[in-house]
């Protein structure tokens, strides 16, 4: 369930940031590209990857099909969005980026492990994390954040998790790639 | 616009109903159809729409290494006629054309479209045909239905709604854990 929430209506220009997004140029991601990365914590492999992983399996998930791009700023797009967006959510941001979902692809049931998460607590961080629609309403564009379904929503609002834990999933039935903008952050 | 019309729980035991459909496929039990019926290319009026779209946008049915793909179940074969009856004595549907059950199994679509019939030419006669959808599982994490700019998800089992119709464009998609089942009537 979401928290607070507010518009960056004339505050951020998100259009601006989706015409420096380069479709399907961004970081490719796939459950084996996942777990290819988190080789340097075999830890966070065994204890939360894998579970993950477990419950695709399970549920029969095509892995080659669960796909997304992430970009991220200063590398992908103007790293002053996400300093921008830090400033009115009052955080420091730890992790931000934006995902792009193709039509016909899925990121199923998860929550985001975080590799840095123990050394973020251990320093005091008390994270949290927010979604922004930073794309107009389109069809077919589904977020889910427990048990709430984000659906047409207007585009520039931004919505605060109840928890950076929070299971959640995005698909795209739609016509149209798909972009949200995440940033997990501590609160200052 | 699609409007809520009633729960049905009191008169259809959905879970049994659900039971039955998982049984199909299995021992002597008849498997189910699997949809999308139609492709790219076949001759029926108004069918390019919706495949343009579909092509456009990079879809790819599972056989062919892609998402899209839904199961169908229909009465008298899959799941007893009784149960349509009920329902349209319910709702006083007097005729109706088409019912069946979708099933959409995780990670997979049943992208945007509206359900172009083989006889397409003939409804046309009847451009004011409603259609009614029943949410027959529990509400379940992933399992969404989008009908034109309304998304119905965590509804309660057996809330049924009617659209004022039939050519509504919609969609069907599962990015939780367990199957996803619709009852459709037009």
């Amino acid at each position: 369930m979401s928290k607070r929430k507010f518009s960056t209506h004339t505050l951020i220009d998100w259009d601006a940031v989706l015409k420096q997004i380069v479709p399907k140029t961004g970081d490719f991601n796939t459950p084996v590209t996942v777990m290819d990365r988190v080789t340097d914590n075999p830890d966070l492999k065994t204890t939360y990857y894998n579970g993950i992983m477990d419950t695709w399996k399970k549920a029969n998930y095509d892995f080659a099909n669960i796909q997304w791009y992430d970009y991220y700023p200063g590398e992908h797009f103007d790293i002053s969005v996400q300093e921008k967006f830090a400033e009115l959510v009052n955080a420091e941001p730890r992790r931000v980026f934006v995902s792009e979902v193709w039509p016909g692809h899925c990121v199923p049931y998860h929550w985001d492990v975080e590799d840095k998460e123990e050394e973020w607590l251990a320093n005091g961080d008390k994270l949290v994390r927010w979604v922004c629609f930073m794309d107009k309403a389109k069809f077919g564009h589904v977020f889910i954040l427990e048990d709430e379904c984000f659906y047409n929503i207007e585009q520039h609002m931004t919505y605060e998790w109840n928890s950076y834990r929070d299971y959640h999933a995005g698909t795209n039935a739609g016509n149209e790639p798909y972009y949200l903008f995440h940033f997990l952050g501590a609160e200052k | 616009m699609i409007k809520y019309v009633g729960n049905t729980n009191a008169i259809i035991n959905w879970d049994q109903v659900i039971a039955g459909l998982e049984k199909c496929g299995h021992e002597t039990h008849p498997g189910p159809f699997y949809g999308p019926k139609h492709k790219a290319g076949d001759p029926i009026p108004q069918l390019k729409e919706v495949t343009d779209i579909w092509t456009d946008a990079g879809y790819h049915r599972v056989e062919d290494g892609g998402t899209v793909q839904w199961d169908m179940f229909f009465p008298g074969t899959h799941f007893d006629q009784s149960i349509v009856d009920k329902f349209v004595e319910h709702y006083n549907i007097e005729k109706y054309s088409s019912v069946w059950i979708s099933r959409i199994w995780p990670g997979h679509f049943a992208p945007i479209h509206w359900d172009v019939n083989d006889m397409e030419e003939e409804l046309a006669k009847y451009p004011d045909r409603l259609r009614w959808h029943c949410h027959i599982g529990k509400p379940t994490f992933g399992h969404v239905l989008i009908v034109e700019d309304q998304v119905f998800y965590n509804q309660q089992q057996g809330d049924v709604f009617q659209w004022d119709s039939r050519k509504y464009w919609h969609a069907g998609t599962n990015c939780g854990l367990t199957p996803k089942y619709l009852f459709n009537i037009w």
